[in-house]
């Protein structure tokens, strides 16, 4: 599995094309990047916190749902709906994520994060593959079999830029 | 109603061959337009409930990339962490 630390999750750093590239890639290889729960609750009630539109927020929260999953499935009981109920600190995320890593650390074929600095030793111990957004983007060009979707991604912008 | 729990857009070549014809057959249904800027892809949306439940599959315009920013909403903001 792929796992994301929040950072590459969502931040407001200059590296939408290699996010965009990321989601892409899960979208054309029908898979979903693993979060921490803790993670994902702060997403999902930041994220209706901040958006006037609260059903455009719910959409775009379920498109992300289609993309990322938290590590278990949370549901309240009278609506079976996942139901944030509050955020958590940037620390706590980095506690959690970490945890997350260290119980399923057989399990992660990669790790991206924005932040090597505070799992390097955790990645290094358990041997987890670990890169940045632009290093998994720069690791595609250098893969066979990922290569291809890149070339079609890279086309798209090509495309974009023609119009 | 309940609500939509996940939106995935997903290539039709990774789904089942009944559903790629039908998502093949819905996009001609749309007008030469959209078969103009279809790129094979389609909204898969599931609604809210354990277990979830597909309550529909449509075919989009351009891809995953194209969609999100054809459905950005100014009421709405992702955070940064």
């Amino acid at each position: 599995m792929i796992v994301v630390c929040p950072k590459a999750l969502a931040s407001n750093d200059s590296l939408s094309l290699e996010r965009n590239f990321l989601k892409y890639y899960l979208s054309i290889c029908k898979k979903k990047a693993k979060l921490a729960n803790e993670v994902w609750e702060t997403f999902r009630y930041k994220t209706l916190q901040l958006s006037a539109d609260k059903d455009g927020a719910y959409e775009r929260i379920a498109e992300y749902r289609g993309m990322f999953e938290p590590e278990t499935l949370v549901l309240n009981a009278e609506f079976q709906e996942e139901e944030p109920k509050k955020e958590y600190s940037t620390e706590q995320m980095k506690e959690k994520t970490k945890s997350f890593l260290e119980r399923n650390w057989a399990d992660v074929e990669l790790f991206i994060t924005q932040t090597p600095e505070n799992y390097k030793d955790l990645c290094k111990t358990k041997d987890i593959p670990l890169m940045s957004l632009s290093e998994f983007y720069l690791d595609c060009m250098s893969n066979d079999k990922n290569r291809d979707l890149l070339m079609r991604y890279w086309y798209k912008i090509y495309e974009e830029g023609r119009e | 109603m309940s609500k939509i729990f996940e939106i995935r857009i997903v290539h039709k070549d990774a789904m089942p061959e009944h559903v790629r014809r039908q998502i093949v057959a819905d996009a001609v249904k749309k007008g030469v337009s959209f078969q103009k800027n279809f790129k094979g892809f389609a909204k898969v949306t599931y609604i809210t409930n354990s277990p979830k439940s597909i309550q529909s599959v449509e075919p989009i315009m351009g891809t995953i990339i194209d969609y999100f920013e054809a459905n950005k909403k100014e009421g709405v903001s992702i955070p940064s962490f």
